[in-house]
């Protein structure tokens, strides 16, 4: 079996350009373009990061981040500020009215970017309880949502959400 | 799909023209929310943040244009001078946007021309409402009318309209011989008890027709329940049939987009309640409804204010339960969501049993169902609760007007102004009316749950198909030649799996897919199967194209053998048979021993009618094969597709399906996928795909020579089989 390897923060200095782009210097290594992949994206958002490079066959990992908060805070930013990209979830802050229509469940939420009316198809598969309290939503363009944590909903908001989960 | 940014003109005077397209762009490389503009003019392509411009390129230096799906959001970016370059970061919604634009760009980089945006792909919204318009649908399930599907139910209905009909009288006239009793009955009072009349022969007569009734309505009673059933059953069956042709016409892009109990459960349980709908609701409503109003009247003739009076109540009792139906309705969708998460999971554990059993997990799933069964009966009972704590308030409302009856029909009697007949005739009219009146109540909930098991067959039977027939299909006579023209196909536009696919394959010709996984040799077969459409280019077949055959003709010629191979619950003949159902028992054996079945066959007890058990499992996974390639003899395809066909088989049963294969291959264009690459080294051309595109072709030894991708995959291999090989010993 394949072991991992944790990738030394001293020795990684990555950069994220105005366009969104990462790259990383990696010891003697220049890449322009490097990924981070959360490996538990709900249970451990800033622990056990993938790195990897986009290259010929598909793409190959150069190593796994132990956790982001080791790293200088520069560094630090420059991380999460790639995977608030490229995680973008916008959280749900209030939830409005509900109705189902034929299977497909029309949502009226407020989220930090304001409000708007979401469709979902399947409400099974594409609204889920990922951890014990957090439960995320995609809607029928593809749109991440998520609920951190359901209990900091009010009532009849919770209640509106539970009768999917 | 509209290609003209909302923020246009904050950015229009930095243009030198009018853009021929621009789209919005709603994050900056830091996920930060950012007003962005990606705009295109004649010659440039450029980018602008928050009204500032960070981006500017000739259109002529742009090779290609790329978009990528990430997590929440997807980039946009192009190749320049063989690098890629990202541009700007969108939200998802905005990402089949920049896909279709960079469709647009690389048409006009190719012919010089911008063409018009197509509107089949991306987001559309109810031209009603504004509402988005889920994929692969043009219903706007947020105008639609549930009652709008029970009506359909009640036309399907008419199908059967004399029986129907003949249930429909059968039950008004029993409501009616009803309504007779209390009449006769004060007449007895009126005209015999109360003024003492000895008349003991009219009497007689009179309370002979009191007995005759039940008589006549048994007899009504077993016509309405037999025409009842009739009906309900009719309309179920019905129902089912539309529903299952509908699935099995479906493309895999649609059947794969619920899983299997949720289907399994609309075909099921959903039929099964629209039946109850029929049988019960649908035809009582009518005939309770009409009662209610006969009685009424003939209680108004009698005495319209002791009506009024008692009829007070019921109105209180229907704009509360309207009100109280909103929240039962919200409650039995729960009932009805956590029911069919109970019945996935049964359905999951009970297909895996293999899996839990070897994985000694029988706790862990039986806690797993019980939690899930739970949780189902939690929500039944709070439900039911509510449902019983309102409907006695709503029972108790109501018996307010019996109070009133009694109260001011007394002293009408007592007044002498109603005669004592009358009142008991009252009386029974008001028990009469209660009756349907609180069943009446009560309709509302079993329209709802009628309503929504309708909404959800309807879904189905209504839901567009995505690989349709063309009016006027080909039945073709395939003679085996196929070609991609410039090929294109995505499961999502946003994320091309093949492109610019073109190649030509002669009648009889074996065909080896090479390349990496996820590479899209299985999609490449897919499309030659048509269980999805291209996204561009054609691939066609003796020249016709795919999407101009129809889909019968097509696959009855196509002939399949999966690395995972399907038999269904049956015998060995069955399964077999399956491919051409009136093939003789002479053609079924010689496919048997071409496809080296035959032997195993016969040490079987009952030979080819061996039982063997829900999707074969009496049978090894070579045994399985074997049968599977036996299916695909008898057919005699002219076009034989084999996906990994003798992946994960020991190698003497490989030698064995190898050598059944050799025979089933002859004079049939075939398209081979293998992983291990030894075994398509006889193939006519091998079919290299490297990230979506075909990186060469040519016979096993020219791409060896060639030292290119196929070069490397396979010294790839034998470096990896060299070193099992020599660790295989260490091990021992």
């Amino acid at each position: 079996m394949s072991s991992f390897t944790y990738l030394n923060p001293e020795e990684l200095a990555f950069s994220l350009s105005e366009n969104g782009i990462l790259s990383l210097d990696f010891g003697e290594k220049h890449y322009d373009s490097v990924q981070l992949t959360r490996l538990f994206p709900f249970e451990d958002p800033d622990g056990m990061l993938s790195v990897s490079v986009p290259g010929e066959d598909g793409s190959g990992e150069l190593g796994l981040i132990e956790r982001i908060d080791v790293f200088p805070v520069s560094q630090q930013q420059c991380l999460r500020d790639y995977l608030r990209y490229k995680y973008y979830i916008p959280n749900i802050q209030k939830v409005g009215k509900i109705e189902e229509k034929l299977g497909y469940v029309y949502m009226e939420i407020t989220t930090e970017l304001g409000k708007k009316t979401i469709c979902i198809a399947d409400v099974t598969s594409n609204l889920r309880l990922v951890r014990e309290k957090t439960v995320t939503i995609v809607d029928v363009q593809g749109n991440r949502y998520c609920v951190p944590d359901i209990d900091a909903l009010s009532r009849e908001n919770r209640q509106k959400i539970e009768l999917y989960i | 799909m509209n290609f003209v940014s909302e923020g246009l003109a904050e950015i229009r005077p930095q243009l030198d023209a009018d853009p021929v397209y621009s789209l919005d762009f709603s994050l900056d490389g830091k996920g930060r929310p950012v007003r962005g503009v990606c705009a295109v003019t004649q010659t440039e392509l450029l980018l602008f943040r928050d009204g500032k411009k960070v981006f500017q390129a000739l259109l002529s230096e742009i090779e290609e244009y790329t978009t990528t799906q990430l997590v929440g959001s997807g980039t946009f970016g192009i190749i320049r001078g063989g690098k890629p370059e990202q541009l700007c970061i969108c939200t998802q919604s905005q990402l089949s946007s920049f896909a279709e634009l960079g469709k647009l760009l690389e048409y006009h980089h190719e012919t010089g021309i911008f063409p018009e945006a197509d509107h089949e792909e991306g987001v559309r919204n109810c031209p009603k409402c504004g509402s988005i318009l889920p994929e692969g649908t043009n219903i706007c399930f947020h105008c639609e009318k549930k009652g709008k599907f029970l009506w359909r139910v009640v036309k399907l209905s008419l199908r059967y309209k004399w029986a129907l009909l003949a249930a429909i009288l059968a039950t008004a006239t029993i409501q009616l011989l009803w309504i007779v009793y209390p009449w006769l009955q004060r007449i007895v009072i009126d005209d015999y008890i109360t003024p003492r009349n000895a008349d003991y022969k009219s009497l007689a007569l009179l309370l002979g027709g009191y007995l005759l009734f039940p008589l006549v309505m048994m007899g009504l009673e077993a016509l309405n329940e037999r025409c009842t059933s009739r009906v309900s059953f009719s309309v179920g069956r019905d129902l089912r049939d539309l529903l299952f042709t509908k699935i099995q016409e479906q493309s895999m892009k649609s059947i794969t987009k619920r899983p299997t109990g949720e289907q399994i459960k609309r075909i099921s349980s959903d039929t099964e309640k629209i039946q109850e709908f029929v049988s019960n609701h649908g035809k009582e409503a009518v005939v309770r409804i009409l009662s209610t109003i006969v009685i009424l009247c003939v209680m108004l003739s009698l005495n319209w204010k002791l009506t009024l009076l008692v009829l007070i109540p019921v109105p209180l009792a229907v704009v509360a339960t309207r009100v109280i139906f909103k929240y039962i309705h919200r409650k039995y969708s729960l009932v009805w969501n956590r029911f069919s998460q109970s019945e996935s999971r049964l359905h999951d554990i009970l297909s895996g049993i293999m899996v839990v059993k070897v994985y000694g997990s029988e706790k862990r799933e039986i806690k797993h169902y019980t939690g899930y069964s739970e949780r189902f009966a939690d929500s039944m009972f709070k439900a039911d609760k509510f449902w019983y704590l309102f409907f006695p308030i709503i029972g108790f409302v109501i018996m307010m007007g019996e109070y009133f009856y009694l109260y001011f029909g007394g002293q009408q009697v007592i007044a002498g102004n109603l005669t004592l007949g009358s009142l008991i005739q009252f009386s029974a009219y008001i028990g009469m009316i209660y009756g349907p009146l609180r069943w009446i109540i009560q309709l509302p909930r079993f329209i709802a749950e009628s309503g929504v098991s309708a909404a959800r067959i309807y879904e189905v039977i209504d839901e567009k198909e995505d690989v349709a027939d063309r009016p006027d299909p080909v039945d073709l006579q395939i003679k085996g030649a196929v070609s991609f023209e410039n090929v294109g196909f995505g499961y999502k536009v946003y994320k091309p799996v093949l492109k610019n696919i073109s190649f030509e394959v002669k009648p009889g010709e074996m065909i080896g897919i090479v390349g990496a996984s996820g590479v899209g040799k299985s999609t490449l077969i897919n499309l030659i199967m048509r269980l999805y459409d291209v996204s561009s280019g054609a691939i066609k077949i003796d020249g016709v194209d795919l999407r101009d055959i129809s889909q019968h003709s097509l696959r009855s010629q196509i002939g399949v053998v999966l690395q995972e191979t399907y038999l269904f619950e049956g015998t060995v003949l069955d399964n077999i048979l399956y491919a051409k159902p009136d093939a003789t028992m002479e053609e079924v054996v010689q496919a048997a021993k071409t496809a080296n079945a035959h032997d195993f066959i016969c040490k079987m007890p009952n030979a080819y009618q061996e039982y063997i058990g829900n999707k074969g499992y009496k049978l090894s996974g070579g045994e399985k094969q074997r049968i599977a390639i036996a299916r695909a003899i008898l057919r005699n395809p002219r076009i034989l597709i084999l996906d990994e066909a003798t992946a994960s088989l020991d190698t003497e049963t490989e030698k064995l399906i190898q050598e059944a294969l050799g025979r089933l291959i002859q004079n049939r264009t075939t398209f081979a996928i293998a992983h291990r690459l030894s075994t398509l080294q006889h193939a006519d051309r091998l079919v290299v795909l490297d990230k979506g595109r075909i990186a060469e072709i040519g016979t096993h030894l020219e791409l060896l020579r060639n030292k290119s991708v196929y070069y490397n995959l396979v010294m790839a291999q034998r470096q990896t089989s060299r070193l099992s090989r020599d660790q295989q010993p260490a091990a021992q």
